[in-house]
């Protein structure tokens, strides 16, 4: 068993979804502590959070998925956790899956551990055929880029040792960052594996990407995956060294 | 052609123009509301447009040294190149300004949680002490 865990929860006004979440994750991993990262919401995101007590990162503005989950890894180092999980706000992830993602940590099989929709078919929400489209060609290109295939690149549940989230607690991408946060951790020697979660509908708010920023997504995440494969090659060893 | 068929009217309009932008520039630099080290692109910009301007000739001797055949084409082709370059460095500038603001705003968040926590602590440890002292 990990004396401590970390459950990261980046929020962007999901007052809605948020409240249901918390107690839910309490009743899973009740030895864990919860900090939910408030990215500048202009709802009730942050009252919500400290009624259901849970450790309030607030961020002054809003930073973007990726510096919000940054913060929360930057909390967990300080915080000298051992294992940091990620679970968004919108209630898309079941809590109940948080055992399955840990047991390969526990065993010394992983450093970070992805909670995939399409990894041993749990069913539960696929996503849209176009997205899942594009994840197919960001796995492929993935796979391409680090010789490891992972199917749900773009999952934002996971869970990571303090050798996975201490690498990005020091340089995590700004937009998009799940599958680019993947290739710096293959790319830096980390070993990921997938494991069969159950994922839901969105609970409340609105997703970010639909219609023409599914096709900017596309572009966005295929170049930062090529530019972060060069720069790698460029300088291997790179930030690998810094501590956060 | 290579001579710029300029009027004296033209060439009084262009003085004018790019002199007040010269001085409008330095005064801005002297006020500190530009700062000297992002103005030197836009500072050289107006010397060389005041320059052109007081010699028109000079814009001939640029068009014939550099092959371009008039005059005018290459001042738009130099004007062209020097505002891509600024832009280029603004565009490096704001990025340098996001990651510092990025980096700033999560030190803020952690020291003010960091804050919170520390005052909750000793908030308690106060109300123990209390707890402790009363008959």
């Amino acid at each position: 068993m990990f004396l401590r865990v970390l459950i990261v929860v980046p929020a962007y006004n999901e007052g809605e979804s948020l409240g249901e979440l918390l107690r839910e994750i309490k009743t899973c991993v009740p030895g864990g502590e919860v900090v939910v990262v408030n990215d500048g919401s202009r709802d009730n995101t942050g009252p919500v959070a400290q009624k259901n007590r849970a450790t309030l990162l607030d961020l002054p503005i809003n930073l973007g998925i990726g510096g919000a989950v940054q913060s929360g890894f930057q909390y967990g180092w300080r915080r000298g956790c051992e294992v940091c999980i990620q679970v968004d706000g919108d209630g898309q992830h079941n809590p109940a899956d948080i055992p399955a993602l840990l047991e390969p940590l526990q065993n010394g099989q992983a450093d970070c551990v992805v909670g995939s929709r399409f990894f041993g078919k749990q069913g539960g929400y696929q996503s849209t055929f176009s997205r899942r489209l594009g994840i197919g060609l960001l796995s492929r290109l993935l796979w391409l880029l680090s010789g490891k295939r992972i199917l749900d690149v773009t999952s934002g549940f996971r869970a990571m040792n303090r050798r996975a989230f201490g690498l990005l607690a020091v340089s995590y991408p700004d937009d998009y960052p799940e599958t680019e946060s993947l290739l710096s951790l293959l790319l830096a020697g980390c070993r990921v594996v997938e494991v069969p979660v159950t994922m839901r509908d969105r609970q409340g708010g609105r997703s970010s990407i639909f219609g023409f920023r599914t096709l900017v997504y596309m572009v966005k995440v295929s170049l930062a995956l090529i530019i972060a494969k060069l720069r790698w090659q460029l300088n291997p060893a790179g930030k690998v060294e810094s501590e956060p | 052609m290579l001579t710029p068929e300029i009027s004296l009217k033209a060439q009084w309009l262009a003085i004018i123009i790019s002199g007040c932008w010269l001085l409008g520039i330095i005064y801005l630099i002297i006020k500190e509301s530009l700062g000297l080290r992002s103005a030197l692109g836009w500072l050289f910009i107006s010397l060389v447009a005041f320059g052109i301007s007081l010699y028109p000739k000079l814009l001939v001797a640029v068009a014939h040294f550099t092959g371009i055949g008039l005059p005018a084409n290459a001042l738009f082709l130099f004007g062209f190149l020097a505002v891509l370059i600024i832009l280029f460095g603004h565009t490096l500038v704001i990025t340098k300004l996001l990651n510092n603001t990025r980096a700033l705003t999560q030190k803020i968040a952690l020291y003010e949680l960091e804050n919170r926590q520390s005052r909750g602590a000793s908030g308690a440890a106060s109300e123990n002490s209390q707890g402790v002292q009363d008959p």
